[in-house]
């Protein structure tokens, strides 16, 4: 693809084959490996490799912002959860051996059929001209070549889709609302502060003098 | 060898041969690999990544933004969705005491 | 500006709800749950109707945000169908949780945010706006199937729901990404005029990439084969929540699947992807009414059947004409009332401090509650189709639009699945009036749970005396998509 003026083409290519080859390696190994810790410190090497092919493919925005977000919050929350969950190793099934027969020959007539839908995207180039003049899709061109990739983002998200933008919003709200209502638990005893009603205790309560006899001892639940 | 080596020099094609391979393995791995929940959870965002590469290779390709932009309400909906998974696991697990599939059974079939 | 004063103008229901969604959960936050929401909860779906029906445009078409939402008299119709049906579930969901002692009140807020998501769903115009309005729907969906922490199979239900819908989100994703790359657009308007008069093997890929779509459509409409999830998730799940899926989610997923299958802007019947849509309905009403035969459990038994009834709401659509949408417009309609009703009766289902669970616990419940029996005896032979139950006019309709449009297979064997659907509704009022041994429900019947059996009874049985009505409705709003 001659996207941006590529001044070494062959360390690109090398990159690629790097970089794809890993990824495809860890994922399999997140099916595969035997401790679930093991599968997402793969995940985690997933993700890391694919930020990599996102900058071959000039989107440095979106690199990081995978790095940040999925590395850094959805793949540590996988961590806490795992060390948290008392998980036992468990070797290979005999169940994933009897069904690795046809589940490998499904996964490979997928595939067979999602790479050959790859390949035919140069008999179909004619369609992205058609739509591509039309006013929603938004060429580079259009936004200014040598704005950076966050700019372009910017540019485009905040414009034409307020409304998704807003929306998934409402998305992470829900996953909070959700994560609040299943896992939070009130336990019993736990002394916290209330404010409010501290700030709003009137001055004769505050101050309570006991006036003990002598040698009486005081009384704590006053 | 290198010469009119199409094949080295990454195109659209390598990439969307890259997200072919990791939505299947993500759909493999859920269907036949299932030893706990968590590597069910895992396969999904497999799956996720799998369509991020997808999109951004599209969209580097045609040039247009618009693919990008999806790619950052996906990351929003993926971490969304990891944090109501593991939620709704932790919930199996307190109940449950474990997180083997074969332990997902208390409803018939 | 203008452009998005506009937008917010044609959403306002939706902006409105959310909003409302917004201000509950502080005030029950801030309240720490003492505050009872649900009057708030109901008032604002009440409103949120009022602003719908006042600024519904039934003529043309208005698309928003830059193409992002449209609002015709599909989306009017659906949205106005999805705001009765939450109503009506926030209505059931009450006594139940109180008596089980679960409330939280998140619950509101959860809700009307999934309404949200479907709202958006109904109106969406671009793939980007179906991809969030689902997730938004479905994320919620998910917490309330495991909104019973202390309950195993509520727990159960949701690591079910939630891998499976996931999983076809993802799938449902991959093929959004095909056809953004085949095509270079997300819009649907601009989707269906690029294809218009392409070959089929020109666009292979966008095949691949619509066939995708429809399948992850296809599992949220609980559409065989993906319908796995549906039996253990309706079981497991607290009985008002199955009843929140039985009644809504089904109505947005089949009314996006419309929009994209059918009129001016059809996209997937335009590339022969309709003829999956046909396997779809076939399988559903066939495996519906089949397996539904074994089943012992209640809230099972109700899954199979919404199983079967996306088969025949899917018939519709598949006949490809403005009279199959406008009947399966009518068809979703009578569905989500008799739902409700039986559900209704279901929610009152106790004895000995215990909800009822099993089918064979209903033996010789007539000779105890004969009215309740009888409603139930009613709402189970409309969904079979049986006349001159409103059941019947709606499978009807669908039957002649698909007979009218040459799927004969199809006619033919959602007839015949009805049969097999109401004999075994037979052997279940039979087993209701005839045997004996049941013991009595305890407490009188909640005033919300009477009221609503009431009503979808009066209705379901009552249709036939004015059917015109609600059928011109509905053709009303098929034709938005048939200019």
């Amino acid at each position: 693809m001659e996207l941006f003026a590529n001044p070494a083409p062959i360390l690109t290519a090398l990159a690629f084959w790097v970089l794809s080859g890993v990824l495809v390696g860890s994922a399999l190994a997140v099916v595969l490996a035997r401790a679930p810790v093991h599968s997402v410190l793969f995940l985690i090497l997933c993700f890391f490799n694919a930020a990599g092919l996102f900058l071959l493919l000039g989107a440095e925005f979106l690199a990081m912002i995978l790095v940040v977000v999925y590395v850094g919050a959805v793949a540590v929350l996988f961590l806490f959860v795992v060390m948290m969950l008392d998980m036992e190793l468990v070797a290979l099934r005999e169940g994933f051996l009897r069904h690795l027969p046809l589940g490998a020959l499904l996964a490979l007539v997928l595939l067979a059929e999602l790479i050959l839908t790859a390949i035919g995207w140069h008999a179909a180039q004619d369609l992205r001209f058609v739509s591509a003049t039309v006013a929603t899709a938004v060429p580079f061109a259009e936004v200014g070549a040598e704005v950076s990739n966050i700019k372009m983002l910017g540019a485009v998200l905040y414009d034409d889709y307020f409304l998704l933008f807003q929306a998934s919003g409402l998305v992470l709200l829900v996953a909070m609302i959700g994560a609040i209502v299943l896992t939070h638990r009130t336990r019993p005893g736990v002394r916290r502060q209330e404010i409010a009603e501290q700030v709003l205790r009137p001055a004769e309560a505050r101050i309570h003098a006991n006036n003990p006899p002598i040698g009486g001892g005081v009384d704590w639940d006053v | 060898m290198f010469e009119n080596a199409h094949w080295f020099f990454p195109s659209l094609t390598h990439y969307l041969v890259v997200a072919a391979l990791l939505f299947t393995l993500g759909a493999f791995g859920l269907f036949v690999g299932r030893k706990n929940i968590i590597v069910l959870l895992m396969a999904i965002e497999l799956i996720l990544l799998a369509v991020n590469i997808n999109l951004v290779a599209f969209s580097a390709a045609l040039e247009d933004a618009v693919g990008q932009v999806l790619v950052m309400f996906i990351l929003t909906v993926a971490a969304a969705e990891a944090a109501i998974g593991l939620a709704i696991l932790v919930v199996f697990f307190r109940l449950r005491g474990s997180i083997e599939v074969q332990d997902v059974d208390s409803l018939k079939g | 500006m203008s452009e998005t004063l506009r937008g917010l103008y044609l959403l306002q229901p939706t902006l409105f709800i959310a909003g409302a969604a917004m201000l509950l959960l502080v005030v029950g936050a801030f309240s720490n749950g003492k505050r009872d929401l649900r009057l708030p909860a109901l008032m604002t779906l009440l409103v949120a109707f009022l602003l719908q029906i006042l600024s519904a445009e039934f003529s043309t078409p208005v698309t928003g945000f830059g193409g992002l939402i449209i609002r015709d008299g599909l989306s009017d119709y659906g949205a106005a169908l999805l705001l009765v049906g939450l109503f009506v579930s926030l209505l059931l969901a009450d006594p139940w949780f109180r008596r089980e002692g679960i409330l939280r009140f998140e619950w509101y807020p959860l809700v009307l945010l999934s309404g949200v998501g479907m709202l958006l769903l109904v109106s969406a115009h671009n793939f980007m706006t179906l991809y969030i309005g689902l997730e938004l729907q479905s994320l919620a969906l998910y917490v309330l199937a495991t909104f019973h922490i202390r309950d195993l199979s509520s727990a159960e239900s949701g690591v079910k729901y939630f891998i499976l819908g996931s999983l076809a989100s993802g799938i449902l994703l991959f093929g959004i990404s095909l056809v953004y790359g085949f095509s270079g657009t997300l819009d649907f308007s601009v989707l269906a005029h690029a294809i218009e008069g392409q070959e089929q093997s020109a666009v292979s890929g966008l095949i691949v990439g619509l066939t995708l779509v429809v399948i992850g459509l296809g599992f949220k409409l609980s559409a065989v084969p993906f319908h796995m999830w549906t039996p253990d998730v309706y079981e497991g799940a607290p009985t008002p929540v199955t009843a929140l899926f039985a009644i809504v989610p089904k109505v947005a997923a089949v009314i996006i699947l419309a929009r994209l299958m059918l009129g001016e802007g059809a996209i997937i019947s335009a590339l022969g992807v309709d003829r999956v849509l046909w396997a779809l309905s076939f399988l559903s009403m066939l495996w519906g009414a089949l397996a539904a035969l074994g089943q012992t459990q209640i809230k099972r038994l109700l899954a199979y059947s919404a199983i079967g009834n996306a088969g025949y709401a899917l018939m519709g659509i598949v006949a490809g004409t403005e009279d199959g949408l406008a009947a399966m417009l009518v068809y979703m309609t009578i569905y989500l009332v008799t739902t409700a009703g039986v559900f209704a009766v279901v929610l009152s289902l106790r004895s000995d401090g215990q909800a009822i669970e099993r089918l064979e616990d209903l033996k010789g419940f007539a000779q105890h509650h004969p009215l309740v029996a009888v409603l139930l005896g009613i709402f189970l032979f409309s969904l079979a189709g049986i006349p001159p139950l409103a059941g019947f006019f709606g499978k009807f309709y669908v039957f002649r639009a698909a007979l009218e449009s040459g799927e004969v297979i199809l006619a033919i064997t959602g007839a015949l699945t009805s049969v097999v659907a109401a004999f075994y509704y037979l052997r279940l009022i039979r087993l209701m009036c005839f045997d004996s041994g049941s013991v009595p429900q305890e407490r009188p019947i909640p005033a919300e749970y009477a009221g609503i059996m009431a009503v979808s009874g009066v209705l379901v049985l009552l249709f036939l005396l004015a059917p015109s009505a609600p059928v011109a409705f509905a053709q009303s709003a098929a034709a938005s998509l048939f200019p």
